[in-house]
């Protein structure tokens, strides 16, 4: 009966929140104030026994196995709960390939056997923690940095912007800066090793440790070629027992420009938001401003907050923008959780309310589905009403 | 080590993924092969690795899948143990004694053994008692805040839904007093009130209280870059690592001297299910220090396991000699026959069909279903079946004989008698017998499109003859079944090829062997 | 891969009626208080100090090359006192390692360069990889596989576990056969 149907008792059943960014993972139980652990997004292959990461496949085959892997793992090794009879709630950027979506779903409801999925917009749900309907979404990641503005909740889809500035680009750029600096300790003294397999993870914990987003002034006279009086120390970082690396005061300032430095096209992080705004229409525009919220592991680096806002001013003087934006003021939020996981907490907040049960593809619903393809968000044919209001004529 | 994750055999399950055959399960009741993607994968138990105590699924919900009572290292996460120190406190003088007196006291702290980090780094105070359930614990500052937003939003899509079915009851065709009784029948109100939810008014309009949320507020003030970062020298040492940091979530700390100890995650010990016809394949015992299993229906136990002999040598455009070894271990004899993948094209056997492109099972038709039986549980489809990606780069010469094997006996290893005699073996095939296992010489050659270095794939089919007891009830017991099983072998062998090699040193090797066998 | 034959030079081992076979270059100190149940391989260059508490294996052990098997201590406050140490059946220890552990299950296999502090607990059917370091008092439960510096969970074994430890140290004690001259 459709009535007891829908006044049914708000069960205490905890849903699962998954947010699969591409390097690293956010998982835990809907209703936590944080995720119950981040785990890197990587599996083990089972031709080579190393790591590789779930998102670096070759076929949707390759794909497929890998998710298997990977959600098995997370489900046996830290929610320690059977998936068969949960709820899942699937944090995803408004931007992700539809055939992730697609082989997510399927991994989850044909292998895995889960009751119902749904999928959140990670830009739409981060409001949710903030108890606002409208802002400017920047979620720097590791792969790209993704700005879209949500205005009363609906995200303005014409206005997205997407660049690949992300961590990798920073960590490359380290790299790039660290690869000749290896030196091997000796009991003849030191030497430089040429070839050094530097692995990934030695250079993100260097960028974590040291480096850092330098101020404006400071980042003009870097890119002029001159070097400020005052210089962040070098110190030695230690690989192990006999391999060093020195890094010099410019590594630890310059590898965070490749967010900020504008590009051929001049575009850059900062030109991102601008450009952003512009689109939107003029009745908007002073509303988002004032309403940027920062999301995304690489905006937890140290002065990253300060740069951006320092960009943000001196860039709205330019000629590009001071005759058609008329914004002096760039207010930022501060989300109550660390920005790594703001998206996974918006995910956990939806979960413990009622929309998990009214919006969730459930599996009979998605086995009846000819194609196995998500509707997307732009699709305006909403399948779960069609289907209750199929039973409801009956 | 590599025994324990042998490569280089490999069997295809019945859903397509090659595995070796010690992570093969048998379901006896369909009779096929699965593998650890094929079969449904749940949890059994849920114990401490550290403190080995078990822990019912509820009590782990509620600490949060977490040990209660042990400690990681938030540095290098091994296991934290409890240390005391003894220290001799002098009392003031009591009332009527002149002299003051020494009570020793203990304390403890926690400590790792391996990186020496203690809890008094983090600032936590000795305690008194040894019982590890008195360790301060650290708050999420926001909880509150979540809290409140959580009951928020929990309230405004409640109002959704109702509105939602305000909506639905005007369009709908339905009216009447069912209507009524349906949504402020006395039913419905007792399930309201057992929900603790405040009861529904019954006003169309209701634009009682809203509730109110206060928005976070936007600030035009950022954290600045930090002076220090120019002036102080980096000490590398005393930063956190980013795993160290997610080790707790809430407070991703960037100085060690600010980590806390974390509580252990839990282990389990999985039961495994056949899909299909959803009967246990694999069920451990209950506790954590156990070994022993209440089922266990390995691959192991009931397919003959090929192995390869030893490293071998091949040569292009030349036959090399392959020594595999084959064991039964069933409890009766069996037959064994080698087929090439040609020859077996579509068999249809235990109602599976073995073939190479992908299958997808039948959904079954739930109407129909549901019209029979409206109790049944309704079926969703299987899983598709993956598609077998080894591509073979060698071709086997398979011997045209029926091989016999006796049955495994544990006792036999202290029978030294020779058991080749009771066998009419072909001794080019055949080439040693003892027991259960068999030595049997295939040829390999490789295609002439190889490269050096590389790995040489061959493929080939083992039909064996399978006796189980099929379990019915219409049938007699005993009634014992011999059905031949089509096992698909996949071979790799990492050699490199040398294209000039003599002739003679494949059977030098074979001869030697056979030489130290017969001693 | 069925396991290869390895020689041995038969006047380097004793062979006992137990079907043990130990080397005679090992250093077996307070040999009195060693126990090899039967069918235990000690190969060359193996320490097992039995002179600071006893040390009993199970059947079918295999102790590798340049192996320390040495029971683990505990302080006391009026002293130090030595612990025994039980080795379970079937167990394989690795070339190099170090072995620490209060107790050993059965089925265990032990990688090369392996260090095990003291007082570890191995529970059957686990297995540490190579060139792990175990911290002192980790317990490794069944069906584990432990690997890196310090020793966590890397894995997961198969079930039939018992079944192929049992195999392996089997045909590893039948291949281990004297060299004809």
């Amino acid at each position: 009966m459709p009535a007891y149907d829908s006044m049914s008792l708000i069960s205490d059943k905890q849903c699962i929140i998954i947010d699969i960014g591409y390097k690293y993972t956010k998982f835990g139980f809907s209703g936590e104030s944080n995720p119950r652990c981040i785990i890197p997004t990587e599996t083990i292959s089972s031709d080579t026994g190393k790591y590789k990461i779930v998102f670096n496949y070759k076929d949707t085959d390759e794909l497929y196995t890998n998710l298997v892997d990977f959600i098995h793992m997370l489900f046996f090794k830290y929610a320690l709960v059977h998936p068969k009879e949960k709820r899942v709630v699937i944090v995803e950027s408004l931007l992700s390939p539809s055939v992730i979506r697609n082989t997510l779903a399927s991994v989850l409801f044909d292998h895995f056997e889960v009751t119902s999925i749904i999928f959140l917009p990670s830009h739409v749900i981060s409001l949710y923690t903030l108890g606002i309907n409208t802002g400017l979404v920047v979620d720097v990641g590791f792969q790209e940095a993704i700005v879209i503005p949500i205005y009363e909740g609906i995200p303005v889809l014409k206005a997205w912007q997407a660049l690949p500035l992300g961590s990798k680009a920073v960590e490359l750029a380290l790299r790039d800066r660290i690869q000749n600096k290896i030196k091997l300790i000796t009991e003849k003294g030191e030497e430089v090793m040429n070839s050094f397999c530097l692995f990934d993870t030695i250079v993100e914990d260097i960028k974590v440790k040291s480096c850092f987003v330098t101020t404006l002034e400071r980042a003009k006279l870097l890119a002029n070629g001159k070097i400020p009086k005052l210089q962040p120390p070098a110190f030695r970082y230690r690989i192990d027992g006999s391999t060093v690396i020195d890094i010099e005061s410019i590594d630890r300032e310059l590898p965070f420009e490749t967010l900020f430095e504008q590009d051929n096209d001049q575009m850059s992080l900062s030109t991102m938001i601008l450009d952003s705004i512009l689109k939107c229409s003029i009745d908007m525009r002073k509303q988002l401003a004032e309403n940027i919220v920062l999301l995304g592991g690489t905006v937890m680096t140290k002065g990253f907050k300060a740069r951006l806002k320092e960009e943000l001013l001196s860039l709205i003087k330019q000629p590009k923008y001071s005759d058609k934006l008329f914004i002096n003021v760039f207010k930022f939020h501060n989300p109550p959780a660390k920005e790594n996981y703001v998206a996974w907490l918006g995910g956990s907040i939806c979960g413990a309310t009622d929309m998990i049960s009214m919006k969730s593809l459930t599996r009979d619903t998605y086995c009846e589905m000819n194609n196995n393809t998500i509707p997307d968000w732009c699709s305006l044919t909403n399948r779960s009403d069609s289907v209750i209001q199929k039973i409801l004529q009956l | 080590m590599a025994h324990l994750s042998q490569q280089d055999v490999l069997i295809a399950c019945s859903c397509g993924s090659l595995r070796p055959l010690i992570k093969l399960y048998f379901c006896r009741h369909c009779i096929v092969l699965r593998c650890g993607y094929c079969v449904s994968q749940e949890v059994d138990s849920i114990y401490c690795s550290n403190c080995l105590e078990n822990l019912a699924s509820s009590e782990a919900k509620l600490k949060k899948n977490r040990c209660g009572a042990c400690f990681d290292c938030p540095c290098c996460f091994h296991t934290l143990t409890i240390r005391a120190t003894t220290i001799s406190r002098i009392n003031p003088p009591v009332d009527g004694s002149p002299t003051p007196s020494k009570t020793s006291v203990k304390n403890y702290y926690l400590s790792c053994f391996f990186c020496r980090w203690t809890s008094r780094d983090a600032k936590i105070p000795d305690k008194l008692t040894a019982t590890s359930s008195n360790w301060p614990e650290h708050e999420n500052t926001y909880t509150a805040r979540i809290s409140s937003l959580i009951e928020y939003f929990k309230i405004i899509t409640l109002r959704e839904r109702l509105e939602k079915e305000n909506r639905m009851f005007l369009h709908s065709s339905r009216r009447g007093y069912q209507h009524f009784s349906e949504k402020f029948g006395l039913t419905a109100m007792l399930a309201r009130k057992r929900a603790g939810l405040p009861p529904l008014s019954l006003g169309r309009d209701d634009t009682s209280t809203l509730p109110h949320i206060a928005p976070s507020i936007a600030s035009e003030h950022v954290e600045p870059l930090p002076d220090d970062v120019f002036t102080e020298a980096i000490d590398i040492v005393k930063l956190t690592s980013l795993p160290q940091r997610f080790g707790i979530p809430d407070l991703q700390p960037e100085l060690i001297s600010n980590l806390f100890p974390i509580h252990k995650q839990l282990f389990i010990k999985r039961s495994q299910r056949c899909r299909s016809c959803l009967h246990n394949i694999f069920k451990p015992e209950y506790g954590p220090a156990s070994i022993k299993f209440k089922l266990h229906l390995a691959a192991y136990y009931y397919v003959p396991e090929i192995r390869l002999m030893e490293k071998i040598k091949l040569k292009r455009r030349q036959y090399t000699h392959l020594m595999l070894k084959i064991s039964n271990p069933a409890q009766i004899s069996t037959q064994i026959q080698f087929l090439q993948f040609e020859d077996v094209t579509d068999i249809v056997q235990n109602n599976e069909v073995f073939n190479f492109e992908e299958k997808k099972d039948d959904s079954i038709d739930t109407k129909s279903i549901t019209n029979l039986a409206p109790i049944q549980k309704k079926t969703y489809p299987l899983e598709k079946s993956r598609r077998i990606t080894f591509k073979t780069n060698g071709k086997i010469n398979l011997p045209d004989v029926i091989i016999s094997l006796p049955a495994r006996d544990d006792t036999a290893e202290y029978d030294e008698a020779n058991d080749s005699d009771m066998y009419q073996d072909n001794p080019s095939v055949i080439v040693w017998r003892k027991g259960n296992k068999v030595i049997v010489k295939f040829s390999v050659i490789p295609n002439n499109d190889v490269e050096d270095n590389e790995d040489i794939k061959i493929g080939f089919i083992m039909r064996y003859s399978y006796h189980g007891k099929i379990i019915s009830p219409l049938e007699q017991k005993g009634n014992k079944d011999i059905r031949l099983l089509d096992i698909k072998i996949f071979i790799s062998i990492r050699v490199c090829i040398s294209p000039t090699e003599l002739l003679t040193s494949g059977n030098y090797q074979i001869r030697t062997y056979l030489g130290k066998l017969m001693s | 891969m069925e396991l290869q034959d390895m020689y041995y030079n038969k006047s380097e081992y004793v062979e006992t009626a137990s079907g043990n076979k130990v080397s005679r270059q090992t250093v077996l100190c307070g040999s009195q208080n060693i126990i090899l149940v039967g069918k235990v391989i000690v190969q060359s260059d193996a320490i097992v100090r039995a002179d600071l508490a006893n040390v009993r294996t199970g059947r079918y052990c295999i102790i590798s090359k340049n192996s320390v098997i040495r029971p683990p201590y505990k302080k006391f406050s009026h002293g130090v006192a030595f612990f025994p140490m039980r080795i379970g059946d079937h167990v394989f220890i690795g070339e190099n390692s170090v072995v620490n552990a209060a107790d050993i299950g059965s089925y265990v296999y032990i990688g090369k360069n392996v260090v095990i502090g003291r007082r570890c607990i191995l529970k059957d059917c686990s297995m540490i990889d190579d060139n792990t370091i175990l911290p002192p008092e980790t317990v490794v439960p069944s069906f584990t596989k432990y690997g890196g510096s310090p020793g966590l969970c890397i894995g997961e074994l198969p079930e039939c576990t018992q079944e192929l430890m049992t195999d392996y140290t089997r045909s590893y004690y039948q291949h281990f056969i004297p060299s004809r001259n």
